[in-house]
């Protein structure tokens, strides 16, 4: 069964890992370039590779779905589209086996392949990451560290299992889309400030790279509390808010060592999801005919 | 595999789809080492029955077994379309344990079909001469074909049907063939199973089968006795009557029937009373 999945995805995986190869050649010139002129000035460090860097977030954004659709979304659709799973499983070979090795022989390469070009991006953006956001936050966070192998587990399984329940290529990758997408946001913007409790400190600075989830302001007995910048009138803004009775600034924030810690609650979950998808496959595939 | 021994038993099997019942109390027994048609109109249930007694679908009711190592041509013939010849040989080997891979090549090269040559390049009869090597490449005990022929040529079709036959006729194999042409089972099936909407309406040793029908052709006023009447149409003067177990009627023209007209009449009579269920 394993070389028939292979034979039969071949193409796509090979292409997949082409696009992963010519994305990660990108990567480790700028980790070997960035290596070789540390230690260097923040202000020219930045401005060296800011015009890159703002190109990075979004193919590392697009490379995970893009491979749920096109790695993903046929592995079962295509067959079901053509109707050769019958010939699958009319064959001395089990629904289960038959389900598993595919998906294992599909998804097993280009999850490890991003895993690994999450890693190499760790290495390379790790001394930039305080040019662009906090590397703890959209879209540096999902750029680098394993979560991009994750999404791509969780995009890879999405495409599968949609095209078991759809039965048809298009079908499955808009759902691919439309569910990682959909996951993506809700996670980075509901979930990731909370994975820890976050740091507080009232001087109202930070240092470079750390997320900051909340800024706000302190009346004199260190009480938070709101800064009406509409009523200033022509005032000068220090001068409003110590008639306002602001007192300080405070700040939320998680501390850039957290980004690991970040990385592994964050895999966690597009696991879970992933695995629930799976669940829904294998019965799914018990189905089909 | 001994003569009189079943290869196939049915019993009140039924498949419900969402629309109905797409078959429904099938009881009957296909016997081993025979060649049997399995006929019916389009949508009565030949292909239900095929992937339920192949496992692809899961009956709602009674049973479906078959007795024998199986092998599955499914309608369509689905191989993979990028495969070459020899891939999906290949394919066929790694899929089970007990491949004949010699045999199976044989049967393509019989074909005159290029190892090196992609499935989506083949001709119909091409393709259906390496989807039968795969299948008969597993050595099966009892072969299931749906609707194998459709879709060929009448060449191609006599092709396939013949190197089909020198094949099991070799090897004493069980066959159910699914057709609704029935021009191409005459002369090559000994045994019928007709299907007429989801049901069993006839089964048996087709030599039996013809010998107990009579087709009776008289006036308009002709009298049946009702209990043997399958089928009757009324066309202007004359009347035809399908008949089953009566021997002869006076001043009546009594014609033995073809397989076609036998089964044939079998559709039309199950038409009709489906069309009074729906009525009703």
């Amino acid at each position: 069964m394993t070389w028939v999945a292979w034979r039969q995805q071949r193409l796509l995986t090979l292409v997949s890992l082409g696009l992963v190869a010519v994305v990660a050649a990108g990567m480790a010139w700028l980790w070997a370039d960035v290596s070789s002129v540390l230690p260097m000035d923040l202000g020219p460090l930045g401005e060296r590779y800011s015009d890159f860097l703002s190109y990075v977030p979004m193919v590392m954004l697009v490379l995970p779905v893009l491979l749920g659709m096109f790695a993903g979304a046929p592995v079962f659709a295509r067959e079901l589209e053509q109707g050769t799973h019958v010939f699958g499983l009319t064959q001395s070979v089990g629904r289960g086996r038959w389900w598993a090795t595919k998906l294992l022989v599909a998804g097993v390469p280009v999850t490890v392949a991003m895993t690994l070009l999450g890693l190499l991006n760790a290495k390379a953006l790790g001394p930039l990451s305080f040019i662009m956001t906090s590397r703890l936050q959209t879209p540096m966070f999902e750029s680098q560290g394993i979560v991009l192998g994750m999404y791509t587990a969780f995009a890879f399984a999405l495409g599968a299992t949609a095209g078991l329940l759809v039965r048809g290529t298009l079908g499955a990758m808009a759902v691919t889309i439309g569910g990682y997408l959909a996951l993506l946001v809700v996670v980075g913007n509901a979930a990731r400030p909370h994975y820890a409790t976050p740091e507080f400190t009232a001087s109202g600075s930070a240092d470079p790279g750390v997320w900051r989830v909340e800024i706000g302001y302190l009346d004199a007995l260190g009480k938070p509390m709101n800064f009406a910048a509409g009523d200033c009138g022509l005032d000068s803004f220090p001068k409003c808010m110590a008639d306002q009775g602001i007192a300080s600034q405070f700040t939320r924030f998680h501390p850039v060592e957290r980004f690991w810690d970040f990385q592994l609650l964050e895999s966690g979950i597009f696991v879970l999801a992933a695995a629930a998808l799976l669940g829904a496959g294998a019965w799914a595939v018990r189905r089909i005919h | 595999m001994d003569e009189g021994s079943a290869a196939l038993v049915a019993a009140g099997l039924g498949k419900r789809y969402r629309r109905g019942w797409a078959l429904e109390d099938c009881t009957f027994t296909l016997p081993s080492g025979r060649i049997a048609a399995l006929v019916g109109p389009n949508g009565a249930g030949k292909s239900t029955l095929m992937s339920l007694a192949t496992g692809l679908l899961r009956p709602t009711a009674g049973s479906v077994e078959v007795l024998g190592r199986p092998g599955f041509l499914a309608q369509g013939k689905p191989l993979y379309q990028g495969f070459t010849v020899q891939e999906m040989l290949r394919a066929g080997r790694m899929l089970n344990p007990d491949w004949d891979d010699e045999y199976a090549r044989r049967l393509v090269d019989e074909a005159r079909v290029p190892l090196g040559a992609r499935i989506r390049t083949l001709s119909g009869g091409q393709r259906t001469r390496v989807a039968l090597a795969v299948t008969l490449g597993r050595r099966p005990e009892v072969v299931l074909l749906d609707e194998p022929l459709a879709d060929l040529d009448p060449l191609a079709r006599q092709e396939v049907m013949q190197a089909l036959l020198s094949e099991v006729a070799e090897t004493g194999t069980t066959v159910v063939l699914s057709s609704h042409v029935i021009a191409d089972l005459d002369g090559i099936c000994d045994h019928l199973l007709l299907l007429s909407d989801g049901r069993v309406r006839l089964a048996g040793d087709v030599e039996d089968l013809l010998a107990e029908h009579r087709l009776l052709i008289g006036p308009r006023s002709l009298e049946v006795p009702p209990e043997f009447v399958v089928e009757r149409r009324d066309v202007e003067r004359q009347s035809t009557v399908l008949v089953r177990g009566l021997a002869d009627l006076p001043d009546v023209e009594v014609l033995d029937p073809t397989l076609e007209e036998l089964t044939l009449g079998y559709f039309r009579a199950g038409r009709a009373a489906a069309e009074r269920g729906v009525a009703a």
